[in-house]
């Protein structure tokens, strides 16, 4: 190996290194936008190798602006991924059951059912207007501001009691032992990639 | 290319509600949140946690509860023994992830659920092989097919007592447009039955 070629693969290492604290953010948003685990996976990797190579090369020249960069290589890499994918799924010939698509869910990629199942228990111990609350908030996806027009109430009782809500919940998805950040289900994971 | 959202400001815009929801479209802020969330693991965990929450409370507790707001619609279903109208007041299908799960509609209610059949969820079809196939909810069901556009917008209704409905040309649906849709059943003996919310894409 040449001092330069030597010097490039330790360049591209740190940048690699510098990269890897952005893939939990990445995994987020390709599973929200892909639904699958391997397509994820895929795009990801595409991201940081995208980025790598950026780095390498000087880019971006604003440390500050290395989470906008790597996130828009993210947003272009998931795009073309899905517009690939529509290029590509077979139509109404094959089975409902063998389409490609029906493999697709966004959610159990993005939380465990053990999760789910712990956030389901807790919102039953929620009160009715708190359950309501953060239905008008992560469904209909109205602010406290327009939450509290609606419901006639002061925005700082409302911001309030959704936070108190959002916090016991958080409890509850945070509750089981070995729970961390990976969005990943754990059994659809190989090792890290090299 | 903003940097400086922080999660104040994410709270503060209800940043996070609009994405989980869907309704977050400016270019910018999609942008700049989700620069924020490659970062931010509170904020990472409220995106995951609001998915469940959108997904288990789709629908209001019970449908007799809903209130008049602008982005619901209400439709008169006539039943096939019953001289009298039934009122249904629909929630706006508000599911952007194509799956079956997020959207449950009168669930809460113990109103049964119609097993929808084709197209399948996420499917994309040819407009000449578009056709609603679903299980049937009992003897004698009425059903009545909706087809909206991704904002909620309904750009075919039509009843019928079949399990299979085609849309016509007339309701001009769009080439490489996705689209959502559920039934609504009313039963002989006046008890109600639906759909989760199903989402598709006219090939193009």
């Amino acid at each position: 190996m040449t001092l330069r070629a030597e010097q490039s693969g330790q360049q591209r290492g740190s940048a690699a290194d510098a990269l890897e604290h952005f893939r939990p953010g990445l995994e987020l948003l390709a599973l929200r936008t892909l639904g699958s685990v391997d397509a994820s996976r895929e795009a990801i990797q595409e991201t940081l190798t995208r980025a790598v190579v950026a780095l390498a090369n000087g880019r971006p020249s604003d440390p500050e602006k290395l989470p906008a960069f790597v996130a828009g290589i993210a947003r272009h890499v998931i795009v073309d991924m899905v517009r690939a994918a529509r290029r590509v799924v077979p139509l109404d010939t094959l089975p409902p059951d063998t389409h490609p698509s029906t493999n697709v869910d966004a959610l159990s990629s993005l939380v465990s059912a053990t999760e789910r199942a712990r956030v389901r228990d807790a919102l039953a111990l929620l009160s009715a207007p708190d359950r309501e609350l953060l239905r008008l908030c992560y469904f209909e996806g109205l602010s406290p501001g327009e939450i509290a027009g609606r419901l006639g109430e002061p925005a700082d009782r409302v911001r309030k009691r959704k936070s108190r809500a959002l916090e016991r919940l958080r409890h509850a998805f945070r509750r089981a032992p070995g729970h961390d950040e990976r969005p990943f289900p754990t059994d659809s994971l190989g090792g890290p990639d090299t | 290319m903003n940097g400086s959202l922080n999660c104040e400001a994410v709270a503060q815009r209800g940043l996070v509600e609009l994405y989980v929801s869907g309704r977050l479209s400016a270019e910018r802020d999609v942008s700049d949140l989700e620069t924020h969330l490659l970062t931010c693991d509170t904020c990472r965990e409220e995106v995951r946690l609001g998915s469940v929450i959108r997904a288990e409370l789709g629908a209001p507790a019970t449908l007799r509860q809903v209130r008049p707001l602008p982005r619901r619609r209400a439709w008169v279903f006539l039943g096939a023994a019953a001289a009298a109208a039934v009122v249904f007041v629909i929630a706006r299908p508000n599911s952007q992830d194509g799956s079956d799960q997020p959207v449950v509609r009168g669930g809460d209610e113990g109103i049964p659920v119609i097993a929808a059949v084709s197209p399948a969820p996420g499917a994309v079809v040819s407009a000449a092989s578009l056709a609603f196939v679903w299980r049937p909810a009992g003897a004698g069901a009425q059903y009545r097919l909706t087809v909206t556009s991704e904002q909620g917008d309904v750009v075919w209704t039509g009843a019928s007592a079949d399990t299979l409905q085609r849309v016509p040309p007339t309701a001009r649906l769009q080439s490489g447009k996705s689209y959502l849709w559920y039934i609504d059943a009313l039963l002989p003996d006046g008890a109600a039955a639906t759909s989760r919310v199903r989402r598709f894409t006219l090939a193009r």
